[in-house]
């Protein structure tokens, strides 16, 4: 066998088509985590501009937001 | 990153289901392609199809804009496919580093399709396709992998080279180096 039929093989290994509603069922899944983000978001539309640079300075990842947030409270707490 | 991509994104950032959606309507189909490929196991796709797009709503506010949106997403396709063969004790690479043993190849042309013509030689390669997934299955993953991927349609070198993490030299070398080692494998199993 020469190598353009190896090449021709694999490119008639099949490729994956997504069943009917896949992306509504994913969008639907995630939304509890978006909505979290944008939650942390409203509340930290509240706290001073250093904060909110500061997590704009972070990773800004969901975690990194909560992280940040907690340090916030805590520290206006003490 | 193009206008549109960068609305996509900022729609999915500020909640607007319609952009997550138009999102995963976009790369769905190469992202569940990444994960067949890599897994060989058509069970487990949707599954993973879906933890893909959880991780990339998750990680999308740490973004790289400089990115290239797609490779991004392909790239997490890629690690949880990893994941998933590692759970499986099916995964027996830890890289797809370039070992000494590999000769270097640079300026190996892509894949390109050769016309197919006659029931003869339909029938030829339909038996072709059958000894090459199996000749594949005995494949080292550092080979199959890069390999398969390299016959998507769409995927090009440096995409690749995103995804595993590695130079496009190395992706260059590792996939002549896997076509060689199938054809040896063809040839012996003849």
């Amino acid at each position: 066998m020469r190598i353009e039929d190896i090449e021709d093989a694999l490119r008639r290994h099949p490729t994956w088509d997504p069943p009917s509603g896949f992306a509504h069922r994913v969008v639907r899944m995630a939304r509890p985590q978006v909505e979290a983000r944008l939650r942390l978001l409203d509340i930290l539309a509240l706290v001073p501009q250093a904060v909110r640079d500061a997590v704009r300075n972070s990773t800004a990842s969901l975690d990194g937001l909560r992280w940040t947030l907690r340090q916030y409270w805590l520290l206006i707490a003490q | 990153m193009v206008e549109d991509e960068r609305r996509l994104i900022e729609g999915c950032l500020t909640g607007d289901e319609d952009a997550c959606t138009r999102l995963v309507d976009a790369h769905a189909r190469m992202v569940g392609t990444v994960i067949w490929r890599s897994t060989g196991d058509h069970n487990v796709v949707e599954d993973l199809a879906q933890d893909t797009f959880l991780r990339v709503f998750h990680a999308l506010p740490s973004f790289d804009r400089r990115a290239k949106l797609s490779t991004w997403i392909y790239t997490i396709a890629h690690r949880v496919a990893i994941d998933h063969l590692r759970k499986k004790g099916r995964w027996q690479q830890e890289e797809f580093a370039v070992s000494p043993d590999d000769e270097s190849v640079a300026g190996i042309e892509q894949l390109h399709a050769p016309p197919m013509a006659n029931p003869d030689v339909v029938f030829e390669r339909d038996g072709h396709i059958r000894l090459v997934r199996q000749a594949l299955a005995r494949l080292p993953d550092k080979y199959r992998v890069p390999l398969l991927y390299a016959a998507i349609d769409g995927f090009d070198y440096p995409t690749i080279a995103s995804m595993l993490g590695v130079t496009v030299g190395a992706v260059k070398t590792l996939v002549f180096r896997a076509k060689r080692m199938l054809k040896d494998e063809i040839t012996d199993a003849y």
